[in-house]
């Protein structure tokens, strides 16, 4: 897979540490398992677990120190299997006010608070770190003149587009967000009040 | 004088012998024991699906009504196996459809099964009747619908923690208008909600229905509704709780579970909220099984529930009891015999929460028939495990997972090790242990010497050396499962203690220091071992003493197997790395 995104360089670069950890990481995204390599995961910021609290692995030759990383960055630990993870991390998000992300094209699913976010702005930014992808706040904004458009699910089970509604109805009522292919999307029916 | 048995007689002795284990042994004794044994099996159970062929397992047993399986190490269940490792079901089933028509009953435990497969046992097995997957994946809801709809005999349909592919609630419909013989039914695992009128329905079809396990899209009216329909459940999984509680929803669900009077076992409560407890206070003196571990119920609203359990067997919570509810469980859940407590937060960083060492000594003090624990904890103290092994010298499986890697006794600061020694040597039934915490190299020579019953051994983070795995390999008489995770041993232990690892069923190791050469080594002086290196990177690209990722091991008599993906490399599949003269068969 990382040669499909043309970053083979991985396998070339030197490194100190237990060895494997570089590569051993697996995650597993949404209800299609697929294996994501470390490069992907670069791509974009590690600040939110993916769907099922899985995280990457261990770096070592980042801290240099083995105990302090260990804990928890390495894959499957705790021991807890991952339908229960993937339980406890439902919990924990319904609680918190966690959506999942999905980005056409990206196989895997990031979360974001939209409690802590307090604008559309913001959401636009956590986004575009999320995915590595810069434009997002223009799609926000500007509909048109971008390659996607940000569509949310609402209560009703309805998709709508982003930016519509005042921000702190929007927050309420989503329940999942969509990065979406204009082309994609314009067949999608949306709904528009 | 002809000593021999007639061979009726021996039938009829041996058809009373339902122990496997015990039936192993008996085919070993001479060719006719063997031939009345296997001619009188009925439940066949394969550790390892890829130890033997399907077509041998049907050509020895022709009387096979039962089959169960499994694939997958245990550590796929933490996610370190990839997907596409194996473990498929599909030559099983095919292979028993066309020699096994007579199979009533299948078990699979962390196999792929696909829609296919259901799809032909439904096609296939005329008087199928029990179907248990646990941890499996790879189907939809269609193939349950397939066997819903076909198997007309069918009793037992439990998916067990599966990743199903979820098209929808429609499968439960397609269960036969007319009275099923439905005993038990899981669907727990599933996330569509099924149309609560096909559930009552299929309910109230269903007369001989003990145990019934709801998905969380079941809310607590349709739970109410289910229970009044069905009050002769001996097990119960919940649906979900999460509605605002109502008072009218609340006494018609205390009602429903006041008739209930042979609940056993309760589990589900997904979301329960705490002022839905008392709901549940009719049926807690009669139940034996008690699964709260999805229940975000905390202190001290857990003591009203558990202090009325005063005949539970098993129970299953979170670390949200704290110490406080496990000394209320000692002190009235006498009946105790399994207890797993599991952490809230996965990546629990600490110090919040007021589970320590001391709920778990506790229980082992005020338990008498406590025999087998499962506990997470932040952090331990050698003389808690001293107290524990001391208090509890009948426990058979012991596993504590003290989440903080390389964790010493934060009281002392020493390594586990005696903690560990005395858990051996005093709990001298003990046939599962898992280990975690700061270990050295002597709690592995204390355990291999003391843990003689021990068969199943899992080990994280541990030990200084080889020396580790050289005492395991050479002490611990029943091992037939190890595995080990990120310990710093090589290829030394391995391969001086090779001939051990045909007397156990596999030996996985992940994040160790063994090397490709080894690995090489090993399968070359082993024929009827399959090693089987899984890692992403090509061996040509890295030299034979570069450590590989995972390594899986595992006796077998089926040869190497056909269906490796990229990612598995043996000395068979891949002879470019083998040594070329080798006689590949």
């Amino acid at each position: 897979m990382a040669k499909e995104l043309g970053l083979g360089l991985e396998i070339t670069e030197l490194r100190l540490g237990i060895p494997g950890d570089n590569y051993s990481e697996i995650s597993v995204c949404g209800s299609k398992k697929k294996r994501v390599t470390s490069d992907m995961m670069t791509l974009s910021s590690l600040n939110t677990e993916d769907e099922n609290g899985v995280v990457s692995s261990v770096d070592i030759a980042a801290d240099g120190v083995e105990d302090d990383s260990v804990k928890s960055q390495a894959v499957g630990w705790p021991p807890v299997c991952s339908y229960r993870r993937k339980k406890n991390n439902e919990e924990a998000s319904k609680a918190i006010g966690y959506v999942k992300v999905s980005m056409d094209g990206v196989p895997y699913l990031r979360k974001v608070d939209l409690g802590s976010n307090h604008s559309y702005n913001n959401l636009a930014t956590v986004l575009e770190n999320l995915f590595g992808c810069l434009g997002l706040g223009v799609a926000l904004k500007e509909g048109e003149k971008c390659e996607y458009v940000i569509i949310y699910e609402d209560k009703d089970r309805d998709w709508m587009l982003v930016g519509d509604v005042p921000w702190l109805m929007f927050k309420d009522s989503c329940k999942r967000l969509r990065i979406a292919k204009r082309s994609d999307a314009t067949s999608f029916g949306l709904q528009r009040d | 004088m002809n000593l021999r048995l007639p061979s009726k007689v021996l039938e009829h002795i041996i058809s009373f012998i339902d122990s496997n284990e015990d039936r192993n042994s008996v085919s070993l004794v001479c060719k006719s024991w063997f031939e009345t044994e296997r001619k009188t099996r009925k439940r066949v159970f394969v550790g390892n699906c890829y130890a033997i062929t399907p077509a041998a397992v049907a050509r020895r047993f022709p009387e096979m009504r039962s089959l169960t399986l499994k694939g997958k190490p245990h550590f796929a269940d933490y996610n370190l196996v990839p997907d596409g490792w194996g473990g498929y079901a599909w030559p099983w089933i095919e292979a028993m459809a066309k020699k096994s028509p007579s199979l009533e009953e299948i078990r699979l435990k962390r196999m792929v099964v696909t829609d296919e497969c259901l799809e032909l046992i439904a096609a296939s097995f005329k008087d199928f009747k029990v179907l248990v997957l646990t941890s499996c994946e790879g189907f939809s809801t269609d193939g349950i619908a397939a066997i819903a709809a076909t198997c007309r005999n069918l009793r037992v349909l439990e998916l067990r923690e599966c990743i199903v592919e979820d098209l929808g609630g429609d499968w439960l419909s397609y269960f036969p208008e007319t009275s099923t013989s439905l005993v038990s039914l899981d669907f727990s695992c599933l996330d569509s909600e099924v149309k609560l009128s096909d559930l009552e329905r299929l309910v109230s079809r269903s007369p001989d229905l003990k145990s019934l396990k709801l998905n969380p899209a079941v809310t607590v009216d349709g739970l109410e509704s289910l229970l009044r329909r069905a009050p002769q459940l001996t097990e119960l999984g919940t649906g979900s709780f999460s509605a605002e509680l109502k008072p009218e929803a609340f006494s018609k669900l205390s009602e429903a579970f006041t008739n209930c009077k042979q609940l056993k076992c309760l589990s589900g409560l997904w979301d329960v909220l705490p002022e839905y407890l008392p709901a549940l206070y009719s049926v807690c003196p009669g139940l034996t099984s008690l699964n709260l571990s999805y229940a975000t119920v905390r202190m001290p609203d857990l003591v009203e529930l558990l202090r009325r359990c005063s005949k539970l067997q098993k129970l299953w919570v979170m670390d949200l009891i704290e110490d406080k509810g496990l000394e209320t469980v000692a002190s009235c859940c006498k009946e105790l015999r399994e207890l797993r407590v599991f952490p809230s937060v996965p990546d629990l960083d600490a110090t919040n929460v007021a589970l320590t060492e001391q709920g778990l000594v506790f229980v082992s003090q005020g338990c008498p028939k406590l025999e087998s624990v499962l506990y997470f904890c932040v952090q331990f103290t050698n003389a808690a495990l001293i107290t524990i092994a001391r208090n509890r010298p009948n426990i058979k499986c012991f596993r504590l997972c003290v989440i903080e890697p390389f964790a010493p006794d934060y009281k002392t600061n020493e390594p586990l090790d005696k903690g560990f020694k005395a858990i051996a040597e005093r709990c001298k039934y003990l046939q599962r242990l898992s280990v975690s915490g700061l270990l050295t190299d002597k709690a592995f020579k204390y355990i291999a010497k003391h843990a003689k019953k021990v068969r199943m051994l899992s080990v994280a983070f541990a030990g200084d050396s080889d020396l580790m795995l050289h005492h395991l390999l050479s002490g611990c008489e029943s091992l037939k499962k190890l595995e080990i995770r990120d310990c710093p041993f090589g290829d030394t232990a391995l391969l001086e203690n090779a001939s051990k690892l045909e007397t156990m069923r596999s030996l996985w190791l992940s994040s160790c220091f063994v090397s490709f050469g080894a690995c090489k080594l090993l399968s070359q002086k082993m024929p009827r071992l399959n090693v089987e290196v899984i890692d992403e990177h090509p061996p040509e690209t890295r030299p034979e003493s570069s450590p590989v990722e995972r390594i899986y091991i595992y006796r077998t008599v089926a040869g190497p197997r056909l269906d490796m993906p990229e990612f598995v490399w043996t000395i068979h599949k891949n002879p470019e790395i083998g040594v070329s003269h080798l006689a590949i068969k």
